[in-house]
């Protein structure tokens, strides 16, 4: 444990980002495969940033541009200024897209749904 | 000299550590997507198996079958069948027989299956039939591995 800490340590930080940005993808792209079946889970459904946007239809390249630019953005901002802020702005980034795609669509057609 | 040499060595091999670590961080990001297609080769591997159950439907004959990936999500992939028969089908008794028959199959204990489970009875859709129903075209879709994708019973 302690190896792989000084290994973490040791490799640039930019890749280290672009793993963290990953992680964090993953763990919301669990929403999706919640959505499939009846275990709906609610606390996904409101913070997985990629549902907003994609609440009419399900927009497969958008979620794999997510996926992308969670990487690189995390890779930027993580290099920038380290694993905590760096993955927290991007994160704050990701959603606010997203959120601004969602406010978008709800102004459009008048309801996200 | 001596005691130097087992340094060097330390200091290589460790230099290959961090360079294998960099490597995995970096790659990482395919790792969803790589899962996911070694699953789905896993889902075609017992394909066969799931088709010799399906072929054993009383007094109708397995005609035809083949898998493909859902053309409209690609995220799912689709068992289609053709059977034959000399008398026409009870079109629910051979839906019912198709649900069984995957639950027997264990279709429902894989990692989509925990989740599709219910919609077992709705996947098994009767896609075409003919007007004598003496031949009948069945689709069974499963899911892919959902890590990064979106459902195909939406």
């Amino acid at each position: 444990m302690k190896q792989l800490a000084i290994l973490w340590l040791d490799t640039p930080r930019w890749a280290r980002g672009v793993f963290l940005g990953n992680i964090c993808y993953i763990v919301l792209a669990v929403d999706y495969f919640t959505r499939l079946g009846p275990r709906q889970y609610w606390f996904f459904t409101v913070w997985s940033p990629f549902f907003w946007p994609t609440m009419r239809t399900p927009m497969d390249s958008w979620i794999l541009l997510n996926h992308v630019a969670w990487c690189v953005l995390g890779a930027i901002c993580v290099e920038r200024w380290g694993e905590i802020k760096g993955i927290l702005v991007s994160t704050c980034l990701i959603y606010s897209v997203n959120f601004a795609l969602f406010v978008i669509q709800f102004i459009r057609f008048n309801s996200p749904f | 000299m001596q005691a130097s040499t087992p340094k060097l060595e330390h200091k290589i091999s460790y230099d290959l550590l961090k360079l294998g670590f960099l490597v995995f961080l970096v790659l990482s990001p395919l790792l969803p997507y790589g899962i996911t297609m070694a699953y789905n080769s896993y889902l075609l591997v017992r394909t066969p198996a799931l088709i010799k159950s399906l072929s054993v439907f009383p007094g109708a004959t397995l005609d035809k079958s083949y898998i493909r990936q859902d053309g409209q999500t690609n995220h799912c992939l689709e068992l289609i069948v053709r059977y034959k028969s000399k008398v026409p089908y009870d079109q629910e008794k051979l839906r019912a027989f198709y649900t069984s028959a995957l639950l027997k199959q264990g279709w429902h204990k894989h990692p989509g299956g925990f989740f599709a489970k219910p919609y077992f009875s709705k996947s098994t859709m009767i896609v075409d039939i003919s007007t004598d129903q003496k031949i009948i075209w069945l689709r069974v879709t499963f899911l892919a591995f959902p890590i990064f994708q979106p459902g195909c019973f939406q």
